[in-house]
């Protein structure tokens, strides 16, 4: 299922492996039937590099959510935590494993993995709550980077850019050497680093450093990659600010992508060659999407205005394909075309499902309020009234639309204007605490 | 031409046993070994004697005794003055630590430098009925003591470096003190063979049982009076009062002779040679017996001490020191007289082809004629291994060499690994370093360990020249040889810190797999703790790095260091450690001084500490932080006057900030919290409280309270636009159309008519927002007169406006319905030309 992370420049499906095995060491660790029990930020993440019949293999026979309260009943020999180091959720986990203790039954072994790597302060956190001797283990699972297509590898840290800016803290810099050094082992040391920034510049020293305490023990493999670019999110802020436009951006902007998902409402998506009454899905329908798919991987970066064309285009295509059946005289030709029945259905079931999703996607971009918001962000990058309290934002506060919204448009309008005047500041923040707080 | 068998004599038809010297020795001043009880370590180990004081008893008893310890070669290494109680026993360990067992059952561990290790005691029982024999041997776990105490019971441990001391099982009617016995190592355990008088016992440790044991011997026997057991120990030899010789496997199962040595004396020492002979040594004489009852008689000039080799005896006599083995069947086949071995003839051929003689290819083409060239090659490749002397390896080396040439897909492996093992030999069994190992025993001990006894040596250089030589991984070579002679050095007292430092800098560097941290642990075993210090500085990994320094109590460098690793696992390792350790007072002013750790710390605090947070902003007089701290507890309590006290002291501190925004922000919300608190009393169907001023004036809207929102409006100053955009949208969804008509009329609307327009349609009401349109600005009349529907005066408009582009747009949205109106329109289109 993972073929087409192979197909890139540099084969990723190899890191993919790595993780796997990492993955497995640590299940492998525990015998006998198991649970696991999801820090919920690493279950997308780690669906990207294992399946659950892999799991299954290794006998997990339940996975559940990091919840507060009790697990729910299971009788499994062990239970795995796999966890974020995160101080929060050390609670969660030791109030679980309190409450699992309690009950009667068959003893369970506990097992803690922390993901990428333990740390100090959780451990004294249990070891605070006296469960820390409860665990059989309490280990590492060192996955850093996650293969989220062919050519993207991401760390899955949804708040490293508030915790070194805002916080000053360097953790997630020190993860991203570790993963970068990772990297290295797997596919050799990258002869050419630049980079822009201060973050990157202290990735860039954290990774000599690591380089250096590595000493001799450097892997023996030929480079796979040229060069490696590190670029600090700071140095520009104002792209991921707008709203993207091409069509990928657009589902994840107005559905979200999560690991490769998307979740759609389903009423496009039921399927018509079932007779009879069609049944009203109430589950949102998923779709799994990555380059694996061709038209997707073509249609992934054109901007939205281009799609339309190139789906009829597409669409035109096919059924010229599907129309060849009729030139095909000798049995030959006839044996060719079934060949290729495959390959066009699967095409034409992609095909369908994209054009639905384009349809779901102009529905919005042809809404008056999309348009206008749009036109802000515009005039903002022209430079244009970047200094007054804009009306739209205005407008969006009084409305109390999503509060990212807000924020990402006043974000915009700060780093446009080389930062907000206070007296414009402090009204925006006064018209959002009456508003939403 | 030196004759090659003049020093060997032969056992029976096939076997022959040489005697090499391998030093000759001058013990310093002119000692007579017989005066000694003399201790050898094996592979070619270091030498202990000290005073036998049964032997010598001199006027002039000197007191304490002194041991000495010599290295094979007889140089004097050092000598250890023994204070402690009367010496039983001493031998050196596998690990080449001379081990002494005292008379009360205490063991004392020594270096190869006399510098005292470790101390343990036998038993308590040893203490109190004295040892009276002790055998220490070397097993699978290492080196291990059995002794015999003054109750006749034997107790034993397997391992010196982890004493675990067990009983063995008794031997029944035992009156006297056995008349021998021996330990055998076999697998994994150790058993002791006791004999009493005829009768053989053996003691199993793991069962804690006797068995008696019955050798079968020829001859009428009185006693077994002398025990040896063969290197592997498999093989046991049993010496009777009847001068008889037994030998066989070690579980007397086999017999394989008896020997009438007809020397009903019991012998100084009796061994194991190899595993092919057994040696007993009386007085001057030598006598090696074979398996097959041949033997051999040597008479020895001086008094000598046998040590028994895996591959012979070494025989350490008052001048010389030599070895005695069987001569191994590659060298025998080549030298023997008249042998027509093919390695034999090899050499020949290679001596010819020296000599430039034609001889040379006759030797070769008998040896390929039965196509033994390979043979031949290997033959001379093992014989020149098992040569001390270098001319002779060379020698054979060259045939070997010679005889590769005609076979040329032979693989040189071999060849060349004999080659840098011999150098590497050769250059141990130098007179200075004095390891006289053999092939074999450096074949069983292996480069790693036999660079291990060069560093307890310390023969650092060479150990280094050896590892390059071979090309030993630096990980396990030269960096960790260099790390030995590192952690020697700091154990030196006496120099200076400085100096030390800066040496092992120079010469370590920032050489891969060198772990300085490692170094600095030893030299704060030893008390040099600025060394230590020092030291850690050049450590390139800070999670070794760090704790160390916190514990030396550096802990402003401990920060520095694991702030400059990034790893922040480590900076809180540190922060942690500050915290418990010093006052509140003295860990803030520390923590402020590094700012990574500071915010660090104010995370920690942030997530699971408010309180402590606030203090720490406090202590800073950052009023702000502190306030926002006041906030963030507010919010964390539901009782609202302890809310409101939370939000005042927040408050307050804004305004020592001079943040007035915050200040007056934080004052509006106490204000409307108080607001809310009566709201909810005067209508207590109503929740208010958590709602946002908006939302409460959205609330007040919804249930017609219009004059309460707008004195909530004046009181907190909402702009206006938004009051408009509040109440139009709650009107229109309320479906009040006459208020929003009232309010639309009630002044200038501050965000024009469109919106009422919007919320009208919103809210499904075409008739009302019509009302609207025409309030509507100028630029967007025509689109919004589209929009409610009223087509006729969008395009009036549209003309008016003489926009001939509006009027498209309003034409484009006459269906079939209205055909009049395009009509019109297209009129209209034509007037403006």
């Amino acid at each position: 299922m993972a073929s087409h992370l192979s197909s890139g420049r540099v084969d990723i499906g190899q890191l993919r492996e790595v993780g796997r095995r990492e993955l497995l060491e640590c299940l492998d660790k525990c015998i006998g039937t198991k649970a696991l029990v999801w820090d919920e930020q690493l279950t997308g993440p780690f669906g990207l590099i294992a399946e659950y019949v892999l799991l299954k293999e290794h006998d997990v026979i339940s996975m559940c959510p990091l919840r507060q309260g009790r697990l729910p009943s299971s009788d499994v020999q062990n239970i795995i935590f796999l966890v974020r180091p995160n101080l929060n959720l050390m609670d969660m986990v030791a109030d679980c494993t309190l409450k699992e203790e309690e009950q009667r039954g068959p003893k369970k072994e506990f097992h803690i993995f922390f993901v990428p790597r333990r740390t100090l302060l959780c451990e004294k956190k249990l070891e605070e709550r006296g469960v820390y001797g409860t665990f059989t283990d309490v280990d590492e699972c060192a996955l850093e980077l996650f293969p989220v297509d062919n050519d993207v590898l991401s760390m899955e840290l949804d708040f490293s850019f508030k915790e070194w800016i805002i916080e000053n803290d360097m953790t997630s810099l020190y993860h991203a050497a570790r993963a970068l050094m990772r990297l290295q082992a797997l596919y050799g040391f990258i002869p050419s680093i630049c980079g822009k920034g201060k973050g990157a510049k202290l990735v860039f020293e954290l990774m000599t450093r690591m380089r250096r305490e590595l000493s001799d023990n450097e892997p023996q493999i030929t480079p796979q990659i040229d060069s490696l670019v590190l670029l600090d999110r700071s140095v520009d802020l104002l792209s991921p600010l707008a709203t993207q436009l091409t069509y990928e951006g657009l589902l994840d902007e107005l559905y979200g992508i999560h690991n490769n998902v998307i979740k759609l409402p389903p009423e496009k998506f039921t399927k018509s060659s079932e007779g009879g009454p069609q049944e009203i899905a109430t589950e949102p329908a998923k779709f799994l999407l990555n380059s694996a798919e061709e038209l997707f991987a073509e249609l992934r970066d054109k901007n939205f205005n281009a799609v339309g064309g190139l789906l009829s285009k597409k669409a035109k295509l096919l059924s010229a394909q599907f129309e060849e059946r009729h030139g095909a005289k000798t049995i030959g030709e006839i044996k060719q075309f079934v060949d290729r029945l495959p390959h066009m259905q699967a095409s034409k079931k992609s095909l369908a499902t994209h054009t639905s999703m384009a349809e779901l996607i102009k529905e919005v971009t042809d809404t008056e309020a999309f348009l206008e918001a749009l036109q802000v962000e515009q005039e903002f990058m022209n430079g244009i009234e970047t200094d007054k309290a804009n009306p739209y934002i205005e407008e969006c506060i009084a409305r109390q639309e999503p509060i990212i919204k807000v924020l990402r448009l006043i974000c915009m309008q700060s780093v446009t204007n080389n930062g907000l005047k206070s007296k414009l500041l402090e009204y925006y923040k006064r018209e959002i605490l009456q508003v939403q707080y | 031409m030196t004759l090659f068998t003049a020093d060997w004599s032969p056992l029976g038809k096939k076997e022959y046993y040489r005697r090499t010297e391998l030093y000759s020795i001058e013990w310093g001043e002119q000692l007579n070994l017989s005066d000694y009880i003399v201790a050898a370590g094996q592979f070619g180990g270091p030498v202990a004697i000290v005073r036998d004081d049964k032997q010598i008893q001199r006027v002039q008893f000197s007191g304490k005794p002194v041991i000495y310890i010599f290295s094979s070669c007889g140089q004097a290494i050092s000598s250890i003055k023994w204070k402690s109680g009367r010496l039983i026993h001493m031998a050196w360990s596998s690990t080449e630590e001379l081990v002494c067992v005292q008379d009360d059952g205490g063991v004392l561990l020594y270096d190869l430098f006399g510098n005292h290790q470790s101390a343990f005691s036998m038993s308590q029982e040893a203490k109190d009925t004295k040892v009276l024999e002790c055998k220490i041997f070397n097993g699978n776990y290492g080196t291990g003591i059995a002794i015999l105490t003054g109750s006749y019971r034997i107790f034993l441990t397997n391992n010196i470096k982890d004493p675990r001391v067990r009983r063995l099982a008794e031997i029944p009617g035992l009156e006297a003190p056995p008349s021998s016995w021996a330990v055998v190592v076999e697998d994994r355990e150790s058993k002791v063979y006791v004999a009493c008088e005829a009768w053989l016992y053996r003691l199993d440790q793991s069962e804690r049982r006797c068995i008696q044991m019955n050798p079968s011997f020829d001859s009428p026997i009185n006693a077994i009076i002398e025990i040896a057991v063969s290197w592997d120990g498999q093989h046991i030899a049993l010496f009777s009062d009847s001068g008889a010789l037994w030998t066989g496997s070690s579980d007397l199962e086999k017999k394989y002779c008896e020997f009438d040595t007809k020397c009903k004396s019991r012998p100084q020492q009796l061994v194991w040679c190899g595993t092919g002979a057994v040696i007993g040594y009386w007085q001057n004489i030598l006598l090696l017996v074979g398996m097959e009852k041949d033997w051999i008689n040597y008479v020895m000039d001086t008094p000598v001490f046998l040590i028994p080799e895996l591959d012979g005896v070494r025989i350490i006599g008052n001048m010389t020191h030599e070895f005695l083995q069987k001569v191994p069947d590659a060298v025998s086949e080549i030298f023997r007289i008249g042998s027509l071995a093919p390695g034999a003839l090899l050499l020949e051929a290679s001596k010819e082809f020296q000599r430039k003689s034609h001889k040379a290819d006759e030797y070769i083409r008998m040896i390929r004629e039965k196509d033994q060239l390979e043979i031949a090659v290997q033959q001379c490749i093992q014989a020149a291994a098992h040569e001390t002397l270098p001319t002779t390896q060379k020698m054979l080396l060259r045939a070997a060499s010679f005889g590769k040439c005609f076979v040329p897909e032979m693989d040189s492996e071999t060849f060349v690994k004999v080659c840098q093992n011999l150098r590497v030999l050769n250059a141990i069994r130098d007179h200075a370093v004095g390891l006289p190992l053999s092939w074999m025993q450096l074949e069983y001990l292996t480069i790693p360990m036999l660079l291990d006894r060069l560093v307890l040596r310390r023969l650092y250089c060479l150990a280094i020249r050896i590892c390059q030589y071979l090309k030993v991984p630096d990980m396990q070579g030269a960096s960790r040889i260099l790390k030995h002679w590192a952690c020697s050095k700091v154990r030196q007292t006496q120099l200076d810190d400085d100096k030390v430092a800066k040496q092992i800098a120079n010469k370590l560097g920032f050489n891969p797999g060198i772990s300085y941290s490692e170094i600095a642990t030893e030299a704060v075993e030893h008390g040099h703790t600025q060394l230590a210090i020092k030291l850690l500085d050049f450590e390139p990994r800070a999670s070794e790095q760090v704790p160390l320094l916190m514990k030396l109590k550096q802990n402003p460098q401990a920060m520095s260091k694991a702030i400059e690793s990034g790893d922040s696992d480590l900076v809180y390792s540190v922060i942690l450690h500050l915290r418990d350790t010093m006052t509140a007072g003295e860990f803030h002013m520390t923590i402020r001084n590094f700012p990574e750790a500071y915010s660090l710390f104010l995370k920690f605090c942030k997530e699971q500490d408010l309180e402590r947070l606030r203090d720490m902003f406090y202590q800073e007089d950052d009023y702000g932080n502190e306030a926002n701290c006041r906030v963030m507890e507010s919010y964390l309590t539901a009782r609202i006057e302890r809310r409101i006290s939370c939000l005042k002291c927040a408050s307050e501190g804004y305004r020592k900030a001079k943040n007035e925004f915050s200040a007056t922000q934080t004052e509006d919300e106490i204000k409307l919290i108080k607001y809310q608190t009566k709201l909810e009393e005067k209508y207590v169907e109503q929740k208010f409280l958590d709602l946002s001023l908006h939302q409460t004036i959205q609330q007040l809207l919804i249930d017609k309270l219009h004059k309460l929102a707008d004195e909530l409006r004046k009181e907190f100053k909402v702009p206006d636009k938004r009051f408009w955009w509040l109440k139009i949208t709650v009107l229109a969804e309320t479906g009040d159309w006459l208020e929003l008509d009232k309010f639309s009329k009630y002044k200038k609307s501050p965000i024009g008519y469109e919106p009422f327009v919007d919320v009208c349609l919103k809210n499904g009401n075409k008739y009302e927002a019509q009302k609207y349109a025409s309030k509507v600005r100028d630029e967007n009349k025509v689109k919004y007169y589209i929009k409610v529907g009223l087509l006729e005066e969008a395009a009036k408009v549209a003309f008016e406006q003489k926009n001939k582009m509006a009027l498209d747009m309003v034409q484009s949205q006459c269906g079939i319905m209205n055909r009049a109106l395009a009509e019109k329109i297209n009129s209209m289109k034509a007037q403006l030309g």
